[in-house]
Formats: structure tokens, C-alpha cells, sequence
């Protein structure tokens, strides 16, 4: 595309050449972007981008940001500036096709600074020159990639889907496992602080299990038992590698008629427990699995002591459905006897203030804790009004993560291993179909404004990109896993039954 | 003078086109309507490449081509006739030996392959998949050295195996077949180093795509359901390499030789024969009728499908839903809905089910209704559940609506941008950008500016045991909705529960009919007289003629007539619909 553009571009100046064919594509080679604005009319507003990068933050090892104009030039041509003053240029016909090479270098220079980015744009009426907007560059780097699954957001169907990984200094995505290959609905993924040697994967479906890697080590679950409510789902590892603290749900969904929330998932129960995978049993204690509160969304502290999770009192389904608020709680834990405290400590008492809280998350240098708040129920996603939120583990003060939320849903989100960046799903872009958005938050909480996931021409890219991404999660390196081992195991009958604790008869 | 023969071989090739055309054009166009609505082929390079990359995709692309054209049958059924006859040409061309009396032999995998095409699972790839292959191998002929055409077959195997996919082993497979082998010996390394090449290349993309590899065998772009294996178009195969084979050894009849043409007779009578009661074994006019049931639905053909009712009632929860929503249309429910086949609700809203046909038709409903969300629910199902994971042209223009008309711009976009990359849609999508643009432009359209205003707007949740009470408090946001109106009180009656009708049927009074609808007062004379009450104190306006059918109906009851007697003397009425269904 960027060669197409300079050759559109340089056809009336190649026949002005008088040197032949040969003499005019060398010319449109030499000079490939070097039609420009010098004639441009300036204008004293910041371009019409799509995506909005317009001062955000990124990481210095994160891939272009590559954008359009939202509006409908012909071509444009983008000078990205450096504090140093060294410019990398490009030109494109629809995105900024900007080179990650130079990019790369460009921010590595200006690590902890800003970049000035310059946009003209080619109209019908001649080249326009915007005022130049910054990107500032953290020190703080991002891990090596993120994963997530893409599906359609739908309702109880599923086309192909799929679990993806996404190398953030580029636009590579490669399939995990997808539904071609197993027939099935995986989610449910989770990594041990964003280190994929550990992982647990639920799939549903005619092959439905558990696949579990620990330490390199791959094995498939079946983790419903006579003492449970049903299959493990939600996970979150304990940062030993030992534990894996799940939720089991008795899940519904409600389809609303009109207005713009399409639909709910609820649902009738829920408990929470631990697996330890030492032992191969199934830790689930009374306290944790009360007839009298719904308790779901599991999360470890980073120092292994003590499980968030949330919970709300039942309520008639669906007549109660907006009446179900989930508070946030706390349980300590004893990692070395697998045992569970006696008492659960209130965090944030949603329930009191109107609000439901859903997927905690605390950042794995324990200072911070990150959650959803919407006004009712826990499937966040469907909920336009659903807002991050971060709570300061040290003071106990909560505030909304006020640039990185949108007017729309904003929910699902994770933490980068060093803790500085987190990536949101985020219905901002049209109300529907979510997309991954990465936020840098600071050693107070502060969020900045948030990207979309960069790609190649991101317009081109979103518009044709139907699928929802998922439980975006980040991983420190590249996800090792042998998809035709997985089908293997997972399309054998055989499945290690996991046993609930005192009850392993 | 043109060769006698030459008009002998064209006659028969024109006829396979024009039997082909009239079958698929006028016996089973809507099969071909069916398969255009679970695809949506884009003219985009991102969508050619996403195709094609995938083993057989080029077959695949070529198929979703043609079968974009199959919304209008006609050129759908000579678009295939040409593809069967190119094949039938194609195969003739492979023959090693080919004297006249042995022409109808070509015919043989088109055939098969016809009656591949009856099943509407069956996919167009496959098709093109033996076309390309037969093509290849064609052109492979012409390498007049033996050695090198091996070498160039056993090089170009895995290219047409990447492009066509598994049917692609028909290139090596007819090849082989037709060569002259002079050792025993260097035929069986030919064919084990074929089989190697063949192996290797479906190892690779198993390795590359991360398939099953059964499904990499099977070919993954022939059958909609891609854990079932398409029998046909590997007959077709089998069959292309045996008459390759065997055609080495026909002999030609003398010129003049009365044997030449019953010979020839003998075999288009046995092929013909054969072909005619394959294909009629293969299709299935009873899907056809459900078929052009969700057709007209579709496309708004209201007075077709109630002429197609007349005829020969519908009895399939689908296609009676088809009707009752084509007699609501027409203004007609609450009148003759009795008059046809019913069976139960399931005929009028039929629950919904995890699959790619039924939620489409009853989306129909939903959306004529006004139920906006659900219709976009049971659209976007349907679509989630087409078994080979493409998306539908169909779907994503009812998304594309029910996104504009619920105020969801942003989606509404995504949708007509894709819509506008087709052909058949294209000018549909393009009108519905300007509309997105001036929404204003909305008003000037009956069915959009009705629907703005009729679609539910009250928050609830869908419910469908409850579904009396949501058509209920859809004509309470809209006392104009005459079809939430007739829905509600069809609901009443299919599920026979009288005192609901009752209750509901005043709040109709606004709706400006002229009479009491005969359905309606058949149930109300029904309900007055089950409640203990003399027929004559009845308090709404009921005919004296149902007065008196009444009467007469009570009568038989008491006088204890047989079934059948009473099914027959009442048929139509809404009393043999309550106490014989």
C-alpha cells in the first residue's frame, strides 16, 4: 500500500521526467514520500484520527500505532519527531503505514520523553497540514505479548473461536487452539502472573475438560464433582504455581426485549474453591460455598495469603436480577496447609453504595487492586454503564480509573507483569464488539488515556473484525503449547477426575 | 457438412446443461436460494486471501463465487449447467480412447455430481474442485513426453491438492489411469510415489492449519457440515479415474454400423435413466417446499406463500409460521387462520433452537412484530450456527436493519461496509448508508418508518412461556400494531386457553375492524357456551350464521359423532381446531 501510494502520487511527476520509463521509476522509488505538504494549508486543529492516539502512552517496546483519518482523505503523510529531532516519515493511502523498524528506534531514543507526531492530509482541495499532537514514551516497558479469544459476541451460539496470542512489538497473532481444530467453547484461560508455562484452559463442549499445564507439564481436568456445583471456571493461580482458585457457577442468561443492553448472564449459584495441584484435590471449604451467598470470581493476592473474591445475597432470577450486587471480600489463606481462614473481611461494600463489583484483579506488585463496577449483576460486559475502578491496597481508597473508561462498557481487564500497564476490554468503539485497550498506570493508580491494540490499518482491520476479544491476558513470552498434543488429550475419553478434599472416595 | 457425430456430442452436452438448467431453475430453485443465504462472498482482497489460504481454497473462493449468484435461480441453474457440462467436456477430453458410442460415459461424474447438488448441505467448491482438477489434468495431457508428464503430475500434485483441496487427488488419480505403462513395475512406483506425494501434502496442511486430518482427507469445503464426508463428489472422482482407465481399451464401431448408434442409444437410455432416478432419489421436495416458504417470507411474498398454502397445507412448524405470519401481512389471521393446518404455537413464534434455518424464519416474525432485539437475536444465532463458519449476506443485512432501527449506528455501519463489498447486496447496503447519513430518509420508507415507530420500546425480558404477556405489553407501547394484536390473540387460541382471549380481546376494540374476525367469534361463542351460558344471551356481535353453526356444533357433540364426521362438517372453524388437535 505504501508503494501503491507513492505511485499514485507520482504519476503526474513521473511523465513530467523526460528520461523514459526507466528515469521516472527511479524518480518515483527515490522520491516515495516525498510528495507532500509543502503546500499544504495548515490548520490549526489536531487531525481526525482513528484510532485516537492523540497523548497517549505507550510503552517503548509496543508495536506502530498505526492510524486513518477518520474522515475521507485520499492519502496522508505522517512525521513523527523525536526530542532529539530525528523524524521518521511515512505515507499511506488509507493507514500511516509507519515502519516498525524505524518506530522501534524512534521510541528506544526517546524512552521516558515524547514523540511529536505531524499529519497532513490529501483532500480534493490540496494537502492539509493538523498541529502536530504528542505520544509519550514510558520507561516502562510491556511483556512480549498478549492473548485473548476472539468469538463473536453473541448469545448462546458460537461460530469459530478461539484462543489468540498477539506479539505486541508487531502485528503477528497466531491461534492457540480454535474450534477447528477441538470442537468446542474454550475460555477461561489464565497464566500464573502472566507466565505461560502455567496455564489453565476450560473447554466446553463434546470435549469439554480442563487443560492444565504446570511447569511444562500438560494434563486435561474433569473438574465437576458430586460436591460441586459443576465444572471449574474463572481461574486464577496462586503466584506459587500450586493452587488454582476457581468458581463454579449454575449460569443462565436473560435476553432484554429493547433498549441498548442486549443481554444478561446471571446466575441461580455459585461457590468458590482452590485446587491444589499437588495433592489433586479439590479445596472447598464450607465458608465458601454458603447456600445463603453467591460467591464467584476468585482472585490470589499477590503474596499467596489471602483470596478476593465477590459474592451477594440470592435473589429471585430474573424478577431480582437487578437487584443482585456483588461486594468485594477477602479470605486468608495458608498456602503451605492449603487451609482457608475463618472469617471474611469485607472490602468494598458495592452493595451498600447501589453498585455491583465484578472481576478483581490486584496488580502483581500488590499495591493496587483493579475491578469492574456496574449497577447490578457480574457479566459486566453487557453493561454500558460498567466502569474500572482501582483500590489502593495500602490506604484502602477506591477511585474510578477516570481517562481509561468510556462512556460505554468497560470491563474485563488484566495487569501486565511489572504491574504498569493494563490491558481493558472496552464496547467504546460501537457498543458491541469488544476491543482491547492498554492503559499505563502509575505507582498511584493514576491510568493515562488509553490505545486500542494497535495493527497494520486499524480501520481496515476493526471493520472486518466481527469477533470480540476475550479475556485479554498478557503473557511474558510466547505460549508453548502443542495443538496437536491438546487435540490429542483433549479428544481422548481420558480426563483426571479432580476430588473434593474429605471426599476422595 | 457439419459431422454427424459432432452434432450427436453437442446435442447431448446441451441437453445436460438444459436438463441441469430446468431442473435447478424450476424444480428446485429455492435449494438454490437456500444455499446463497449462508454466505456472504465480498469482493475484497482481505476476503479472497482468508478464503484461499485454507486447503481447497481456491476451489472454495470459485464456489462461494458461483453460488452468490444463485439469489436469482435462473442464473444460478445455468451457472451450473455450464460447470456440470465443463466437467462432462473436460472428462471426454481425458479419455484415452474416445469413439462416439462411448460420449454418455463422460457424463457419468457430472451426474454424481448433479446429484451431489440436490443436498443442501452440499457446497459449490466441491464442483469446482473436480472442474479445476479435470482442467489440470487436461492440460497435463498435452505434455507428449510420458516421463516429463509424470514428473510435471508429480510436481503440480501438491498444488492442486493446496487449491482444491482433497478432491484434488483427481488430477493424479485420472492421470495415472490413462497412461500407457509399458512395466507393471514402474506403474505401481508411479502410484506409490503419487500416494507419497499425496500423504506428504496432506500432512502439511494438517501441520500448517492445525486440522484434524481426517478432515484434511475429507476435504473441508465440500459439505456444509464438516465432519461429514460428501459421498457424491468422490464417486465423481472414482468414477473420472475408472472411465479414464477403462477408456484405454474402447474400440470405435465401424462407420455405418447399426451397432454404433444402439450402442449408444443403450448407454444415454442406462446413464440417462440412471441419472434422472439418481437425482430424483437425491432431491428432496419436501425441504423445497419449506424452502420456498422461508423464501417468499424473506422477501416479502406474502400472497405467494398463501396461494402455495391453498394449494397443499403446510405442516412443518416452520412453514406453518411462514403462513401465519404471510396471512398477518395480508391482513387475513384473524379471519382464515383456521382454515389451514395449525399446530400450536410451535406454528405461530417456534421456540427457539441451536441451529441455522428455523431461528431465520421465526427472526421473520419478530421482526414484522417489532420485536427488533429478538429478531437481531434469532438472526445473529442463526448465523453463529452455520455449521462451516461462514456468515451470512441474509444475516447481516437483518443485523445491518435491526442495528439502524434501534438507534445502533456504529454496528449498523460495520454491517452495510461489508454489504457493500457484495453484488447482491451492494445496493441495499449503499441506500441504507444514506440512510445512516440522513436518517430523516427513513420516514419516506413504509416498512422502516412503521417499524421505528411499532418496535418495542418498554424494557423486559424475553420469556417464551410468557409470550402472551410480551405481545401484550407490545401493543400497549402501540395501539396501532394490529399485528401484536392478532399475535397475542393466535397465541391465546393455538394454545386454547379461552379465558386469556377473553381478557385480551377488548383491548383490540381501537383497531377499526369492520366485523368481529370469524376466528375470533367462533372462540368467543365457543367460550360463552363452554361457560354454561345460553348461546342467545351472547354479549359480543356474533353472525347468526356462527350462531347457528354453533348450535348445530353442540348438537353433533351431544349426539356423540364420530371424529372424522366432526373434523369434516367443521373443518376451517376454530371448534375442530380446540377439541380435535
Amino acid at each position: 500500500m505504501h508503494l501503491k501510494t507513492c505511485f499514485d502520487d507520482h504519476k503526474g511527476f513521473s511523465r513530467k521526467l523526460s528520461g523514459g520509463f526507466i528515469g521516472a521509476f527511479l524518480a518515483m522509488l527515490a522520491g516515495c514520500t516525498a510528495e507532500t505538504s509543502q503546500n499544504a494549508s495548515e490548520v490549526a486543529a489536531m487531525p481526525g484520527i482513528w484510532p485516537d492516539y492523540i497523548g497517549v502512552t505507550v510503552p517503548r517496546n509496543i508495536a506502530p500505532l498505526n492510524f486513518n483519518m477518520a474522515d475521507s482523505a485520499l492519502a496522508m503523510d505522517v512525521s513523527i519527531q523525536g526530542a532529539d529531532g530525528t523524524v521518521i516519515r511515512s505515507q499511506g493511502s488509507e493507514a500511516s503505514g509507519i515502519s516498525i523498524r524505524q518506530w522501534h528506534k524512534l521510541l528506544d531514543q526517546n524512552s521516558g520523553d515524547s514523540v511529536m507526531v505531524t499529519v497532513a492530509a490529501k483532500y480534493a482541495d490540496g494537502w492539509r497540514q493538523y498541529r502536530p499532537f504528542p505520544i509519550y514514551v514510558s520507561h516502562d516497558s510491556i511483556d512480549y505479548g498478549l492473548t485473548y479469544r476472539l468469538i463473536a459476541p453473541g448469545y448462546e451460539v458460537y461460530s469459530k473461536m478461539g484462543i489468540y496470542e498477539r506479539n505486541l512489538s508487531n502485528y503477528d497473532e497466531k491461534a492457540i487452539l480454535e474450534n477447528t481444530q477441538v470442537d468446542g467453547c474454550m475460555n477461561c484461560h489464565a497464566y500464573n502472573q502472566c507466565d505461560p508455562d502455567w496455564y489453565s484452559m476450560h473447554v466446553r463442549g463434546s470435549h469439554g475438560a480442563t487443560l492444565l499445564r504446570k511447569d511444562g507439564e500438560m494434563a486435561v481436568y474433569d473438574t465437576s464433582t458430586d460436591a460441586t456445583l459443576g465444572l471449574c471456571v474463572y481461574p486464577y493461580w496462586h503466584p506459587s504455581g500450586r493452587y488454582i482458585a476457581y468458581s463454579t457457577n449454575n449460569t443462565r442468561q436473560g435476553f432484554h426485549i429493547s433498549g441498548k443492553k442486549r443481554l444478561e448472564v446471571f446466575d441461580y449459584a455459585s461457590d468458590v474453591q482452590a485446587y491444589d495441584t499437588e495433592t489433586g484435590q479439590l479445596l472447598a471449604p464450607a465458608i465458601l460455598k454458603r447456600d445463603s451467598v453467591w460467591e464467584t470470581f476468585p482472585a490470589f493476592s499477590p503474596d499467596g495469603a489471602s483470596l478476593y473474591f465477590c459474592a451477594a445475597a440470592p435473589q429471585e432470577i430474573p424478577q431480582g436480577l437487578d437487584q443482585v450486587r456483588y461486594d468485594l471480600l477477602k479470605i486468608s489463606f495458608d498456602p503451605a496447609t492449603g487451609r482457608f481462614g475463618q472469617e471474611i473481611d469485607t472490602v468494598i461494600h458495592a452493595s451498600a453504595m447501589g453498585k455491583s463489583v465484578s472481576w478483581p484483579k490486584p496488580s502483581f506488585d500488590g499495591k493496587h487492586l483493579a475491578y469492574t463496577l456496574s449497577d447490578y449483576g457480574n457479566f459486566s460486559i453487557w453493561h454500558p454503564e460498567s466502569d474500572i475502578h482501582i483500590l489502593d491496597l495500602a490506604t484502602g481508597e477506591s477511585k474510578p480509573m477516570a481517562l481509561a473508561n468510556s462512556e460505554d462498557a468497560d470491563s474485563y481487564h488484566n495487569w501486565s507483569s511489572n504491574s504498569r500497564w493494563m490491558v481493558i476490554g472496552s464496547r467504546r468503539d460501537d457498543g458491541w464488539h469488544t476491543r482491547a485497550y492498554i492503559c499505563h498506570v502509575d505507582d498511584e493508580g493514576n491510568a493515562s488515556k488509553p490505545f486500542l491494540l494497535p495493527q497494520e490499518n486499524p480501520r481496515r482491520y476493526y471493520d472486518q473484525q466481527y469477533r470480540s476479544y476475550n479475556i485479554p491476558e498478557f503473557v511474558k513470552r510466547p505460549v508453548d503449547l502443542d495443538k496437536f498434543e491438546a487435540e490429542r488429550i483433549l479428544t481422548s475419553p481420558d480426563r483426571i477426575k479432580m476430588k473434593v478434599k474429605g471426599r476422595e472416595e | 457438412m457439419i459431422n454427424q457425430s459432432k452434432i450427436i456430442k453437442a446435442g447431448l452436452t446441451v441437453a445436460l446443461i438444459v436438463g441441469a438448467t430446468i431442473f435447478f431453475g424450476h424444480v428446485y430453485p429455492h435449494h438454490l436460494h437456500y444455499q446463497e443465504q449462508f454466505q456472504i462472498f465480498m469482493f475484497t482482497g482481505s476476503y479472497a486471501a482468508e478464503v484461499i489460504m485454507t486447503p481447497g481454497g481456491l476451489a472454495d473462493y470459485l464456489g462461494r463465487f458461483f453460488t452468490q449468484f444463485f439469489f436469482s435461480s435462473g442464473l444460478g441453474a445455468i451457472l451450473i449447467g455450464l460447470l456440470l457440462a465443463g466437467i462432462q467436456l473436460a472428462m471426454w477430453g481425458l479419455m484415452a480412447e474416445r469413439p462416439l458410442w462411448a460420449y454418455p460415459l463422460s457424463f457419468i461424474p457430472s451426474i454424481a455430481l448433479w446429484m451431489h447438488l440436490c443436498d443442501e448441505n452440499s457446497l459449490m467448491g466441491a464442483t469446482v474442485a473436480v472442474l479445476l482438477s479435470l482442467l489440470c489434468a487436461l492440460a497435463a495431457r498435452q505434455i507428449k513426453n510420458p516421463m516429463v508428464q509424470l514428473v510435471v503430475m508429480l510436481i503440480t500434485t501438491p498444488l492442486m491438492l493446496w487449491l482444491c483441496g482433497a478432491l484434488g487427488v483427481a488430477y493424479p488419480l485420472v492421470l495415472l489411469a490413462r497412461m500407457k505403462w509399458h512395466r507393471a513395475w514402474s506403474a505401481i512406483a508411479w502410484v506409490c510415489l503419487t500416494a507419497c506425494v499425496v500423504a506428504g501434502t496432506f500432512a502439511a496442511q494438517r501441520y500448517v492449519h492445525a486440522l484434524p486430518l481426517g478432515r484434511v482427507v475429507s476435504g473441508i469445503h465440500y459439505y456444509r457440515f464438516p465432519q461429514i464426508i460428501a459421498a457424491w463428489p468422490w464417486v465423481a472422482v472414482l468414477a473420472s479415474a475408472a472411465i479414464a482407465l477403462v477408456s484405454r481399451w474402447l474400440k470405435p464401431v465401424a462407420k455405418g454400423s447399426k451397432m454404433r448408434y444402439a450402442v449408444l442409444g443403450a448407454l444415454i437410455v442406462v446413464i440417462g435413466g440412471s441419472g434422472f432416478a439418481g437425482v430424483n432419489r437425491c432431491s428432496d421436495m419436501g425441504k423445497e417446499e419449506l424452502m420456498a416458504y422461508d423464501y417468499w417470507a424473506r422477501t416479502k411474498q406474502w400472497s405467494k406463500i398463501v396461494d402455495k398454502a391453498l394449494k397443499k397445507n403446510p405442516d412443518v412448524p416452520m412453514s406453518v409460521a411462514c403462513l401465519n405470519l404471510a396471512l398477518a401481512k395480508t391482513g387475513q389471521l384473524a379471519d382464515y387462520m383456521f382454515l389451514f393446518y395449525q399446530n400450536g404455537s410451535q406454528g405461530l413464534l417456534p421456540t427457539f433452537v441451536r441451529d441455522f434455518t428455523s431461528p431465520l424464519a421465526t427472526s421473520e416474525a419478530y421482526y414484522h412484530l417489532g420485536f427488533l432485539n429478538t429478531a437481531q437475536r434469532f438472526t445473529f444465532e442463526a448465523q453463529e450456527a452455520i455449521p462451516d463458519f461462514q456468515k451470512s449476506g441474509r444475516c447481516y443485512k437483518r443485523l445491518a436493519e435491526t442495528s439502524m432501527l434501534t438507534g445502533n449506528k456504529a454496528v449498523a455501519q460495520k454491517y452495510i461496509k461489508s454489504l457493500q463489498h457484495t453484488l447482491v447486496y451492494r445496493n441495499w447496503a449503499n441506500w441504507a448508508q444514506e440512510m445512516l447519513d440522513n436518517p430523516d430518509g427513513l420516514k419516506d420508507n413504509p416498512e422502516y418508518s412503521w417499524l421505528s415507530a411499532a418496535q418495542s420500546r418498554g424494557d423486559f425480558y424475553y420469556s417464551e412461556d410468557e409470550m402472551d404477556s410480551m405481545l401484550g405489553l407490545l401493543f400497549q407501547q402501540s395501539s396501532t400494531n394490529k399485528m401484536a394484536y392478532e399475535y397475542l390473540m393466535a397465541w391465546c387460541l393455538l394454545n386454547k386457553n379461552l379465558p386469556r382471549f377473553e381478557q385480551c380481546y377488548p383491548i383490540g376494540a381501537g383497531l377499526g375492524y369492520d366485523h368481529i374476525p370469524m376466528a375470533y367469534q367462533e372462540a368467543l361463542a365457543l367460550h360463552w357456551t363452554r361457560l354454561g351460558n345460553p348461546l342467545e344471551t351472547i354479549p359480543w356481535v356474533v353472525s347468526d350464521q356462527v350462531c347457528q353453526r354453533m348450535a348445530q356444533f353442540i348438537a353433533d357433540v351431544q349426539a356423540q359423532r364420530p371424529r372424522s364426521y366432526m373434523l369434516n362438517a367443521y373443518r376451517g372453524s376454530y371448534w375442530a381446531y380446540y377439541f380435535f388437535k
